[in-house]
């Protein structure tokens, strides 16, 4: 008898300490980026960018948010970069993958490519996003502790740790894509992205770390 | 002995007042997806299908003794480390799907092994109303919408009709179809699975022939639903996009979804019948 009651009491106790612990407001610390995103350079490599607005706003919760597009000369086909910042994260106010845009846009196939950049290799998600006719190849990828990371189950278990060690949550987005075209085929765009990001990520890196 | 059922039912409403205290948010969203989402309307049925379950087995419990049991403190501190950790990640799954743990943890620690042991499938079972992650459903969307296109294109050429497969397009010569989500059947796939889990465990005998049915039904559903799929491409081929918007289209999901049932009866009737020959074959 005596060990069902002292039970019972650890339960009621364990239950109501947990229901207390977890009302308790908690706001994660903000940490900005080392940089505004704002200053991010309109010219790199031989890239020109200009600001763009009201495109498709993937991740409007944002707290710094940079949608340009790039061009280079001689090359017409633009680059669509849109790289937002969460300085703290919660339940309403979250990354979202790029992965799923919604407005109709949907992709059959996704597979992560490894770039070679100065400080090493980084993983970054591939996918053909599409809409009826229109297509677009995009290069996507996460920066949280200074990491690029595509895998998303890798990210929410790293967003865990750094929420129940550090109490931080705070997150980048990177996507970058290109039109897919008859004239200009899904090689192509693969094969300039990549030019672009190879001198886009070690710029990147002076902002987010 | 009745003073002892009074302190038992206080107990009970203490510790479900206390469980309901904590989870309150998780089920108050819970009940919102289930209104929102038609693929998660099956929700509201699932709570009842697993009390069902326990009343069921009303003799059994009655003449097993409690005993509690400190094991059963380990699985609830499991489920309340989901709980936080789930708050902390902001993963709404996670601190749904720790509600179960909890409550067999609870279960576990209060009432002991062999109580547990005869309700750990009506409470595991709702695990089915937990709405899944969107990366999860997105992820078997894609898949088995490629899947589809390219085995309705294949049925279709077979059957000489001029098509042109492009990923999820689909090119007739008088209409471009895509294959949407909703075409896919995955809006049932998860009731399906929930509907074929509570019927294997209601009509086979043996966990073998549970499980085979189980299995079993997620082709049963996704080969149904292409079946449907071909048969609305074939009819469009023919009488153009307004068969789209007629009836025809609108109930051809629900008439798939009972024919799937259908099959369903089907599988288990003869899972059922070759489970017992081999029983009967081991018991001589």
């Amino acid at each position: 008898m005596k060990k069902k009651n002292i039970y019972f009491a650890i339960a009621c106790a364990i239950l109501i300490i947990a229901g207390l612990y977890l009302r308790i407001p908690r706001e994660a610390s903000g940490i900005p980026p080392s940089q505004p995103l704002a200053d991010f350079p309109f010219e790199f490599s031989g890239f020109r960018g200009k600001s763009i607005f009201s495109y498709n706003n993937y991740n409007a919760s944002a707290d710094q948010s940079v949608q340009r597009i790039y061009k280079k000369e001689g090359v017409d086909m633009p680059v669509y970069v849109f790289l937002e910042y969460w300085d703290s994260q919660s339940e309403t106010k979250r990354v979202v993958s790029p992965r799923y845009p919604g407005s109709g846009w949907e992709y059959y196939w996704i597979k992560t490519r490894t770039l070679s950049v100065d400080s090493g290799s980084v993983n970054l998600k591939e996918f053909l996003n599409e809409r009826g006719t229109k297509k677009e190849l995009v290069y996507y990828c996460f920066i949280i502790d200074g990491k690029i990371i595509s895998d998303e189950y890798q990210l929410r278990l790293r967003s865990f740790l750094n929420s129940m060690l550090y109490g931080r949550s705070n997150i980048a987005v990177l996507r970058v894509s290109m039109p897919v075209t008859e004239q200009w085929s899904v090689e192509n765009a693969e094969s300039f992205e990549e030019n672009f990001l190879k001198a886009l990520l070690p710029v990147l890196r002076e902002y987010i770390n | 002995m009745e003073k002892n059922k009074i302190i038992t039912f206080i107990k009970f409403g203490v510790v479900s007042m206390l469980v309901l205290f904590l989870y309150f948010p998780e089920l108050r969203s819970m009940v919102i997806d289930w209104s929102d989402k038609k693929e998660y309307s099956h929700g509201f049925l699932i709570p009842l299908i697993s009390g069902y379950v326990i009343w069921t087995n009303r003799e059994k419990l009655r003449n097993i003794p409690a005993i509690p049991d400190i094991k059963g403190l380990f699985i609830m501190m499991a489920g309340i480390f989901l709980l936080v950790s789930g708050s902390v990640a902001f993963e709404p799954f996670t601190r749904r799907f720790s509600l179960i743990i909890t409550i067999l943890g609870l279960v576990y620690l209060l009432l002991g092994s062999r109580i547990y042991k005869v309700l750990l499938f009506p409470i595991g079972y709702l695990f089915f109303m937990i709405p899944l992650p969107y990366i999860i459903i997105k992820s078997v969307s894609v898949s088995l919408r490629l899947v589809g296109a390219k085995v309705t294109y294949n049925v279709l050429s077979l059957l000489g009709m001029p098509i042109i497969q492009d990923g999820a397009n689909l090119e007739l010569p008088n209409i471009s179809l895509v294959v949407g989500d909703l075409c896919t059947g995955i809006l049932s796939l998860v009731a399906i699975t929930a509907i074929s889990v509570i019927y294997a465990y209601f009509t086979q005998k043996s966990l073998t022939a549970k499980v085979s049915l189980v299995f079993l039904a997620i082709p049963i559903a996704i080969l149904s639903n292409m079946a449907r799929l071909v048969m609305t491409v074939g009819l469009v081929y023919f009488y153009g996009e307004s068969i789209l918007g007629k009836v025809i289209h609108q109930f051809h999901g629900t008439v798939n979804f009972l024919f799937t049932l259908i099959l369903l009866v089907i599988a288990g009737n003869i899972i059922k019948k070759i489970d017992m020959r081999i029983l009967s074959r081991s018991s001589k």
